[in-house]
């Protein structure tokens, strides 16, 4: 797994949908552009909600997929943006759907140390042990209190946090008011300190 | 662990506070690059997406127009 410093996607040059204009006309370039654009965003977009490396891997060659089948239907109106991002979460509900499925049928316990195997296999590039520790806990409480929230605040909050949207977009993909994400954010938060502080 | 809030201005007109500190320090993810490869290396391989065949370029502009099929011609 790699990681990097947090730094917010480059302005694009050419927009959305002039790349998925030329993607539809045959050109790879231009859908590797659109790869290459919202990769990262939508990774950890899914990475963070299912906390699970490898089902993200699947997921986001599935959001991809999708966005190369739906190109000729994609409307113009609606930014691709929100469309990938709608694209990925409604990919992680299933997931999310099936895995309580699961759970619910074998009567499995819950398993901790499962729904931190994410950040267990994160690489130690620190030096410092002790910082190493200090980065992978701290990492860890984030992961599992954000895996605590339900899914409809959990939505927001890993747009918010790991993808970075505005809330103009939050609402967007989420298909409501500006207004109406951000307070389903400001509800997230105490569930979120009660998850942390628990821990 | 003990957060309290510290209320400031985000320019997304949102109170910013500590726990938006501490869920800032979340460290991005990079997918890897063999995965991105192979996404593309899988859609070269697909067939060009088309767009909808239109059967007539003007059915857009006829299904504007309220036929009266049963009325008699005029």
């Amino acid at each position: 797994m790699q990681m990097r410093e947090r730094t917010r996607t480059p302005s694009p040059e050419i927009s959305d949908g002039i790349l998925a204009q030329q993607s539809l006309a045959g050109d790879q370039r231009a859908f590797e552009a659109l790869v290459q654009r919202y990769s990262v965003a939508l990774f950890n977009f899914i990475c963070r909600f299912l906390g699970d490396y490898d089902q993200a891997c699947d997921i986001l060659q599935q959001v991809f997929l999708q966005l190369y089948i739906s190109l000729p239907n994609l409307r113009t109106g609606e930014p691709l943006k929100s469309w990938l991002f709608q694209v990925a979460r409604n990919r992680c509900l299933d997931e999310l759907r099936r895995k309580r499925a699961i759970h619910f049928s074998e009567l499995e316990p819950v398993n901790d140390e499962d729904e931190l195997s994410l950040l267990a296999t994160m690489p130690d590039t620190s030096p410092l042990p002790e910082e190493v520790a200090e980065r992978r806990d701290l990492q860890q409480c984030l992961q599992k209190a954000i895996g605590t929230l339900p899914p409809k605040f959990r939505s927001v909050v890993v747009l918010r946090y790991a993808a970075q949207l505005s809330f103009s977009e939050i609402g967007q993909v989420l298909k409501m008011p500006e207004a109406t994400a951000k307070t389903y954010f400001q509800r997230a938060k105490p569930l979120l300190r009660a998850a942390l502080t628990s821990q | 662990m003990q957060y309290s809030q510290r209320v400031l201005f985000s320019d997304d007109t949102l109170l910013h506070d500590e726990l938006d500190d501490l869920f800032d320090r979340l460290e991005q993810l990079e997918p890897p690059p063999a995965l991105i490869a192979h996404i593309l290396e899988s859609i070269s391989r697909l067939p060009q997406p088309h767009r909808p065949v239109q059967d007539h370029p003007w059915d857009d502009l006829d299904s504007l127009v309220v036929r009266r099929e049963k009325d008699p011609p005029c």
